[in-house]
């Protein structure tokens, strides 16, 4: 993997140095008789994973000379990064209005992003939105989310 | 428990409406979900999950068996008919189920992927049944040092099989085993890396967590990839999907073959269908008179790749139930969903709650026959399934995903952790590490270091304990063979070793 293997193999090591410097904080073993104490565990993991990130990191500067071509690169993130902004609007919207009003938008929206027909979008979008309130809120007796503008 | 417990104690609680309704809308569920190119079996139960919080046990668990025997079958029809695996073990369907659709002959693939499934399934639960009574029993000996080997090992098997560098796996299990380590410490109760937050307090939430990793992630690498299939114009006549008795005849030692290897390799922890079938269809192709027609088209394939997938999906269950380790990623979701409904995988469970393991087996059993039922009479529909764009496909499931993450515990916090491991899992695949084994780790991990510290506390703070016992040390030493074996066959050999290459 080359260069990706780098990043990868930094990103592993810096969530060990930051994992272990909170752990440092935990009690010791001091504390448990005859065991060990709250610190002991996640020092043990960390340690291993520490490992682990050095020989990645170690096998990416080596093999860095014969780069591939599946190297990350942020053009291929778009659409999903897109996806994300959008799902990420849906929850914010569902806190203000409830499910059943940012549920069919959030649908509706993504579906005519992708060029799915008019039609077929509306009607997937309110059936969906239909079913699955039925389905939570009367058949399973699990609540969705009413919104603080509509309900309480 | 006696030796027929598992087959008839079970009953009074699956003949109920509600309970025989639920086993057939998840087997058509499964289905539909299996055959839809790029959705897994492990993302179908996964989302499956949250609806089944407030029902019975034996509700929940009708939902989620049939969602799962009817997804292992789906995924046989989008690998005959677009050449595209739902599930690893779908690779080997596809090697001789495609050639045979392009043939013309779909509706014959289809019907030899049904019926293998089906004996296989069959085979796989009857013959499992008789051992998970004694083995259930036996493990109620193990103490705390038992129960760590066997965790330990259960993880390291489990790294081995995932897809990509075995090191990434391996810091992908410990990660999750870290993860795990979130909220009130097992044995004195400190909070640990919960970063002054209450909802981090209790620790992380697991069902967001799997359906971030598993559904989330997957939506968001459809969405990279703008998947355009092939469309399936096959037309499938129910005739077809019968195979002619002299053809039956002639497979019968294929299924018996393909349903031991099943069993067999369905036994060892982690080591499921995708394996099962590999060897299943390796043995058939050394078996054959003309393997030169293996890959192009030979009923023997499919048939084999099918039933030794099935006949291990049983034997997955037999580690999974009586000692609690989750098999592979399919039943680390169902120990998710034992788990909201207050058991605990394991000895005990065998114990405590025998109906509830016996109407999980004939769950299972059911399902098999519904997806034989429902796949003859429905094949064309779900066949025009395929047809379905991803545009409408991934807004759905992404909707059933934070819908179900926030019904967990009414909590918004818990679709931030459902966002969270969605893009985490994303990354992770990108860099060709699995996060199926984080998933996996984060189960196992908490239990892993609760007997280890209570081990420790009952020897007095003597590590030698873990070594002394037979039963833990003989875990330990096959962790460290299953770890280190692959490196000394290449040291050898000087070759490297082939490893299974699994999609979810």
């Amino acid at each position: 993997m080359g260069k990706a293997d780098i990043t990868v193999g930094v990103l592993m090591l810096a969530l060990c140095g930051f994992a272990f410097s909170q752990a440092l904080q935990f009690p010791g073993s001091e504390s448990v008789v005859g065991g060990l104490g709250p610190a002991f565990f996640p020092l043990f993991v960390i340690t291993g994973m520490a490992i682990l990130g050095l020989v990645v990191l170690i096998r990416g500067l080596v093999t860095m000379a014969k780069p591939k071509a599946a190297d990350l690169s942020l053009g291929m993130l778009r659409t999903p990064a897109l996806l994300l902004c959008i799902v990420a609007a849906y929850v914010m919207l569902m806190g203000l209005t409830g499910f059943s009003v940012s549920t069919p938008l959030f649908l509706i929206g993504v579906m005519l992003i992708w060029r799915v027909q008019w039609t077929k979008a509306a009607l997937v979008g309110l059936g969906l939105t239909l079913i699955l309130y039925i389905f939570f809120q009367k058949v399973l007796r699990i609540p969705l989310p009413s919104g603080i503008l509509f309900g309480g | 428990m006696g030796i027929f417990g598992l087959y008839t104690l079970g009953w009074p609680y699956v003949l109920d409406a509600y309970v025989l309704f639920m086993v057939c809308l998840g087997t058509v569920i499964g289905i539909v979900v299996g055959t839809l190119p790029g959705l897994t079996t492990t993302m179908s139960v996964a989302v499956m999950t949250p609806l089944t919080f407030t029902m019975s046990p034996q509700a929940a668990f009708a939902l989620l068996m049939g969602t799962y025997c009817g997804a292992q079958y789906g995924c046989a029809i989008s690998a005959v008919l677009v050449n595209i695996p739902g599930t690893p073990a779908g690779l080997m369907t596809i090697l001789d189920g495609y050639p045979m659709a392009q043939r013309g002959e779909a509706g014959r693939a289809l019907g030899l992927s049904i019926w293998g499934s089906f004996i296989g399934g069959i085979v796989g639960i009857a013959v499992l049944g008789f051992f998970a009574p004694p083995i259930a029993e036996f493990a109620l000996r193990f103490g705390s040092q038992e129960y760590f080997g066997v965790m330990v090992f259960g993880l390291s098997v489990i790294v081995y099989v995932s897809y990509g560098s075995m090191i990434k796996g391996l810091f992908s299990g410990l990660l999750g085993i870290l993860l795990g380590c979130i909220g009130f410490d097992p044995v004195t109760a400190y909070p640990r890396y919960y970063f002054g937050s209450v909802d981090l307090m209790g620790g992380l939430e697991l069902i967001p967590m799997m359906i971030g990793c598993f559904g989330v992630a997957e939506l968001l690498s459809i969405a990279e990839k703008k998947m355009s299939l092939p469309k399936a114009i096959y037309k499938i006549t129910i005739r077809s999907l019968f195979p002619t008795l002299v053809e039956f005849i002639k497979l019968i030692p294929t299924l018996i073959r393909s349903s031991l290897i099943g069993l067999f390799i369905g036994i060892l922890p982690a080591a499921g269908g995708t394996i099962a079938s590999i060897v299943a269809y390796g043995v058939e192709k050394r078996c054959s008179k003309n393997p030169e027609r293996f890959g192009h088209g030979a009923p023997e394939g499919v048939t084999a790749a099918e039933t030794a997938n099935n006949s291990s999906t049983g034997g997955a269950m037999i580690p999974f139930l009586t000692l609690g380790i989750p098999g592979d990623a399919v039943t680390a979701v169902l120990i998710g969903a034992l788990l909201i409904h207050g058991l605990q995988p394991g000895p005990m469970l065998f114990q405590n709650n025998p109906e509830v393991v016996s109407s999980m087996f004939i769950l299972l059993a059911l399902s098999n026959f519904l997806f034989v039922i429902f796949g003859i009479v429905w094949a064309n529909g779900f066949a025009r399934l395929i047809n379905v764009s991803y545009g409408i496909m991934v807004p759905t499931i992404m909707t059933l995903c934070v819908v179900g993450s926030y019904a967990i515990r009414n909590s918004f916090f818990d679709i931030g952790v459902l966002g969270f491991f969605g893009i985490l899992g994303f990354l992770m695949k990108k860099v060709e590490m699995s996060p199926a084994p984080m998933v996996l780790g984060f189960i196992l991990g908490p239990m892993i270091e609760n007997n280890l510290r209570r081990g420790l506390i009952s020897s007095f703070g003597d590590f030698s304990t873990f070594f002394t016992r037979p039963l833990s040390a003989l875990f330990l030493s096959l962790t460290l063979l299953v770890l280190v074996s692959p490196y000394i066959v290449q040291l050898f050999t000087g070759r490297k070793m082939e490893r299974i290459v699994e999609t979810d």
